[in-house]
């Protein structure tokens, strides 16, 4: 069997140990397999491709330099999207005065895109973008993270409390909050109905 | 089955709910079928609105940069610890100060055999949290410094308040 | 008592600096530091007295009440002076405070690995020097000197830049 291969079946704690033990291999394929999922927190969480790339260098540098501190009480995944998540309230914050897309602006900007582009949909998904990225602004940092967490990367309830570093309790109302306010900001969004 | 268990479980499900008796509420409510339409419509937009999975060579191009970056030495202490432990220092000299409250002015005085002038410390403040450094004891005299470390987001789920230190940033720039 | 001046400050800043080889820092190389084509910052720099227990709040705190709560919980406020300049790297400004109490705060680098801000920070008594430090901070974020005072209440001198 290629290396490659066995490499990829490689459970993430091995990884972990393989890693701390200075293996180079093991060390790029932990952040190569949680890459993809760490670049889509990051860009839920800012709203930005470019934003969310410069947060994840920045979590991924973190958390290269403290491996060793990786403790193994939470999974891997929940412990590096930590500090993904950390670095992407960080950047959020230096860059608060951004002036965003307010959700108005993104729906006449996107009504005559969508006749053009894709007129099934009826709204051009770039246009969905802005409206749900001005949503999402919308909400507290710590609101929109946590339904980030829930529902980009799938974590639980459990492992979004570890995340934020409050009661479950805490997340599921934050949770429901978001929702609550998401599904109220993207109501009459041409194009959802 | 009452509307607001109902609704709290299509906005947090918990998996308890029997499927059956919530399929038959939401056939006779229209309230909650609603709110289950809409459910669903920000899912779609969610799923639709997905970035792509970023390539190969983009990891690849990144990885670089990141080993080279971890291989710098670090300013900023990595403190994923719970609240209680994190402290926002960055030299040796204000982490004791900060973990064992030792006055900041016996390690001055050793290193300039006397007091000269107060001390000199270095402190970094954690992205998301508000740095605030006491300084104890009378005027005229080398101070006890306590460093504490205060989470300024703001906690309340349903406000859109941000960081309290931000908003007083930019209330006295305004003044 | 006489003004002391920012430049005071900042020298015993810098004295303290050199006498401290162990944080790394040069004491007085910051305009040599600066880097090309690096834009001013608007810094600022305030003071509010805080006094244990009550309620009561300068009219000119107002609206950032709730914030001032949260982060000093059980106390009254009252706003002492407050500066915002827009500093390019070496510049520094200078609050005075009242009762003999003067802040000032260098700007020594706009953007640390860290992206941090970072400040040589000296409160002065009656010309005295009562504490100096080098802050690290990110763009928004505040720094607090909270100084207490022999009747219990607190000096509390808030610093930050973006």
């Amino acid at each position: 069997m290629p290396e490659a291969q066995a490499v990829a079946v490689t459970p993430n704690e091995v990884l972990v140990d393989q890693a701390r033990q200075g293996n180079p291999a093991a060390r790029e394929e932990l952040f190569r397999r949680h890459f993809g999922i760490s670049q889509r927190v990051a860009y839920r969480l800012l709203g930005n491709e470019e934003d969310a790339q410069d947060a994840v260098q920045d979590a991924f540098v973190k958390a290269l330099r403290h491996l060793d501190d990786f403790d193994g009480r939470s999974g891997f995944l929940t412990w590096l999207l930590k500090i993904v998540h950390n670095a992407a309230l960080d950047a959020g914050r230096k860059r608060k005065r951004r002036p965003t897309v307010r959700i108005d602006d993104a729906e006449k900007g996107g009504a005559e895109a969508a006749i053009h582009d894709d007129p099934a949909l009826g709204l051009h998904r770039e246009d969905l973008k802005k409206s749900l990225n001005a949503a999402l602004d919308r909400l507290s940092p710590v609101t929109r993270s946590a339904f980030v967490l829930f529902a980009e990367a799938g974590l639980s309830y459990k492992e979004i409390a570890i995340v934020q570093d409050v009661p479950i309790g805490t997340i599921m109302s934050r949770i429901f909050s978001a929702r609550q306010k998401l599904q109220s900001y993207l109501e009459g969004v041409d194009g959802l109905t | 089955m009452r509307c607001d268990t109902v609704i709290r479980e299509l906005s947090t499900p918990s998996g308890t709910l029997d499927r059956a008796a919530l399929a038959l509420h939401l056939a006779d409510c229209p309230k909650c079928a609603s709110f289950s339409a809409q459910v669903h419509e920000l899912q779609t937009v969610w799923d639709l609105t997905r970035p792509a999975e970023p390539s190969a060579d983009a990891f690849d191009a990144m990885w670089t940069r990141v080993v080279i970056a971890a291989e710098q030495p670090a300013l900023v202490p990595f403190a994923p610890a719970p609240r209680w432990k994190r402290w926002g220092l960055a030299s040796m000299v204000a982490a004791q100060a900060a973990g064992l409250l030792i006055a900041g002015g016996l390690a001055w005085n050793h290193r300039t055999g006397g007091r000269a002038s107060a001390p000199v410390m270095e402190f970094t403040a954690r992205p998301g949290t508000t740095l605030i450094v006491t300084l104890d004891g009378p005027a005229g005299t080398v101070p006890t410094v306590h460093v504490s470390d205060e989470s300024v987001v703001a906690d309340a789920a349903d406000t859109d308040m941000v960081a309290a230190d931000f908003d007083v940033l930019n209330y006295m720039e305004s003044l | 008592m006489g003004r002391p001046s920012r430049r005071r400050i900042l020298a015993l800043i810098g004295a303290g600096l050199a006498l401290s080889p162990a944080l790394g820092l040069p004491g007085s190389s910051a305009q040599a530091q600066q880097p090309q084509g690096v834009p001013a910052l608007q810094v600022t720099m305030f003071g509010i007295l805080a006094t244990p227990g009550g309620n009561r709040v300068d009219g000119n705190l107002k609206k950032i009440e709730p914030q001032l709560r949260k982060l000093f919980p059980g106390h009254s406020f009252k706003l002492l002076k407050s500066e915002s300049k827009r500093l390019t790297l070496g510049q520094g400004l200078t609050v005075e405070l009242g009762d003999g109490w003067v802040a000032g705060a260098d700007l020594t680098s706009a953007a640390d690995p860290e992206g941090n801000l970072l400040f040589k920070f000296a409160l002065e008594l009656n010309g005295q020097n009562e504490f100096a430090t080098i802050v690290r901070t990110p763009p928004n974020q505040l720094f607090f000197c909270d100084k207490m005072l022999p009747d219990g209440s607190r000096l509390l001198i808030g610093l930050g830049g973006r």
